[in-house]
């Protein structure tokens, strides 16, 4: 069995308040798609299941600036929040009735395509989830009140992905990267 | 001056934030060191305990659903084999243990097993759990076996009865031929040597196909296991099931399918393709299963359709498909039931059956669940979850028949006179619809 990371897609609205010219307050609303893939291996082999896990999280971050006019680098450094959305999955399943043999494990016949929701359970799932959020990035004045942004993030929760239901439960929490690429309009004086 | 201390002041903050980041990133709980319940070191009470407890934990299909609360049995019976323990080793270490001393221990030890692991599986839902513990203290011998569902569920309910359903039953068939109440009979008595059947009997496990002169055709058969004789057609089983998909493809008006399944201990899932299979001309959905996708009690993989489908040569029967069980029917031949009940055409006759429904795969790598077996500790359970098409889980309740036929002391005597009722009843039940 082998366990993958899966790529995906994020998309926020950010709102920042600049104290000083290197330091500000930034937070945003994003939605973020984080997920995980289960590969079977050798006589299991092709048998799989995608999990796609949709998230809204709210980062609440520090930023600091550096550089030079139009060019700046930052640095961001804070916490968030999220709300564990939905969540599908899907794999390719063993049909136990499918007319197994050993000479052919899986193929039309013996297997099952799932795709579809997987329901929350009440007693297992946290649908809450917090942890630490940074990154590093540049950003370059592209007009007076227009700049333009590229940044790596990294948000690391601290909570589980599940509940503490039982004895010797096995934790489960989110990592993720995400590159972001950002427009922002500068209000204010 | 004030460029500097606004340069340290920027320093000082952005230290101050990371250190505060490194210091909540190592908040994240470590993972307990779980072991793979076949390879568990066990060499003390403890250690059995643990084994047993944890292989449970991760390995068993039906928390879901069942009611046990196995870290309140965590909690109330780790003590008790650590105190064992202790015992032990005050024996080990004394002087002088006196023989009544030493045996005296002997039977607390056994006693000690057979409750704590006799309560902590009792009400497991699981009917095909079979638990087997075996350790050694010096020349003695401490076992436990268990069977929470077939040995302490079955007889508590109220038409439970321990005779066995179908003594006498090829007898009762052989004096049918010999009556030409049935022809194209292929069958015989299951040999006496074959490790799955009880040898206690004559004529205790049979199996047979023919057909009655109006054109029912059954098929008799204890376990599900035609695909293992599939190869060797000398092998009754081969005998019997060749016979019954000729006696479908060749007989011009079939009337009825019986399926007698009482008593069956189920067997191969690709069997429903020898003897179902032929009889449909399109898929048939006929329940779902999932199984586990990690050690949390609550980590399964998606439900995933059950599908039958049509076998290469098949003829659709739209004759009514009776199938005949009885309390000791479980796992194929309860699937076999539901698959039936599935069917327009179909009929289940006989009593709600043992409840044990979830397929066995006996390859622990399969998911990582289900049978274990570490030497000291062999676990036999199941490896999937079922539930029907209609989304009921029916593990330790059964399929209940359409229609009920009770297994009673007067159709037991019966059978001992040669007649078997429910055999009748099914007749009845092709020949005038009669449901009553």
């Amino acid at each position: 069995m082998r366990y993958d990371s899966r790529g995906g897609f994020t998309m926020g609205v950010p709102v920042q308040y600049d104290f000083t010219d290197w330091f500000g307050l930034r937070a945003e609303l994003a939605y973020v798609a984080k997920g995980q893939s289960v590969h079977r291996t050798h006589s299991f082999e092709g048998l799989k299941s995608d999990i796609r896990n949709h998230y809204l999280q709210i980062p609440v971050m520090a930023n600091f600036s550096f550089g030079g006019t139009r060019l700046r680098g930052f640095v961001n450094a804070g916490a968030y929040v999220g709300a564990w959305l939905a969540s599908i999955e899907k794999g390719i399943n063993v049909n136990v009735f499918g007319h197994l043999t050993d000479a052919e494990l899986l193929n039309e016949n013996t297997t099952y395509i799932s795709d579809g929701k997987l329901d929350f359970d009440a007693r297992r799932d946290n649908r809450f989830e917090a942890g630490l959020t940074g990154g590093l990035g540049i950003r370059y004045l592209l007009l007076p009140r227009m700049e333009v942004s590229l940044e790596g993030r990294c948000y690391y929760a601290l909570t589980d992905q599940q509940k503490d239901y039982m004895y010797f439960h096995t934790p489960r929490y989110n990592t993720t990267f995400a590159l972001l690429a950002g427009i922002s309009f500068l209000l204010g004086k | 001056m004030k460029t500097n201390i606004r340069y340290l002041f920027k320093l000082f903050v952005g230290a101050a934030v990371w250190g505060v980041t490194l210091f909540f990133s190592s908040c994240r709980d470590d993972a307990p060191e779980l072991l793979n319940p076949q390879e568990y070191d066990i060499n003390n009470n403890e250690s059995l305990f643990l084994a047993f407890w944890h292989g449970m934990n991760n390995s068993y299909v039906y928390w879901d659903v069942d009611p046990t609360d196995w870290d309140a049995m965590y909690d109330q019976y780790l003590p008790v084999f650590q105190d064992l323990d202790e015992k032990m080793e005050q024996i080990q270490m004394a002087d002088n243990v006196s023989e009544e001393e030493a045996e005296a221990f002997v039977r607390e030890m056994q006693e000690t097993y057979d409750e704590a692991f006799g309560n902590m599986c009792r009400n497991l839902i699981d009917h095909h759990l079979d638990i087997n513990i075996q350790t050694f203290l010096g020349n003695d011998t401490i076992r436990v076996n268990l069977m929470p569902g077939m040995r302490d569920e079955l007889p508590t309910r109220d038409y439970y009865h321990d005779f066995e359903t179908v003594w006498r039953l090829y007898s009762i068939i052989s004096s049918m031929e010999a009556n030409g109440e049935i022809v194209d009979l292929v069958g015989g008595v299951f040999p006496p040597n074959y490790p799955l059947i009880k040898p206690n009997e004559k004529d205790a496990s049979a199996f047979a196909s023919y057909r009655t002169a109006d054109g029912i055709i059954c098929l008799h058969f204890p376990t599900f296991s035609f695909g293992d004789f599939v190869a060797d057609p000398s092998a009754i089983q081969t005998q019997v099931i060749r016979n019954f998909q000729k006696l479908i493809d060749e007989t011009p008006d079939v009337r009825g399918v019986i399926f007698d399944v009482r008593g069956n201990n189920g067997g191969n899932l690709d069997d429903i393709y020898e003897i179902l299979a032929p009889l449909i001309d399109e898929d048939i959905h006929i329940g779902y299963v999932r199984t586990k996708s990690g050690t949390g009690r609550l980590d399964y993989g998606p439900w995933t359709p059950c599908v039958v489908h049509p076998a290469e040569n098949h003829r659709k029967i739209d004759a009514p498909i009776v199938v005949l069980n009885d309390i000791f029917s479980i796992s194929m031949a309860e699937m076999l039931s539901m698959a039936v009940q599935t069917l327009p055409n179909g009929c289940v006759i006989g009593e709600r059956t043992a409840g044990g429904t979830g397929p066995l795969f006996g390859d622990f790598n399969f998911s990582y669940n289900g049978a274990f077996d570490n030497g000291t500790i062999q676990v036999s359970c199941a490896t999937l979850m079922w539930k029907t098409v209609s989304g009921e889980i029916i593990e330790g309740k059964g399929v209940t028949p359409d229609i009920e036929f009770l297994q009673t002391p007067e159709v037991y005597n019966a059978m001992c006179q040669g007649s078997d009722l429910q055999l009748e009843r099914a007749f009845e039940y092709i020949r005038t619809g009669n449901i009553e």
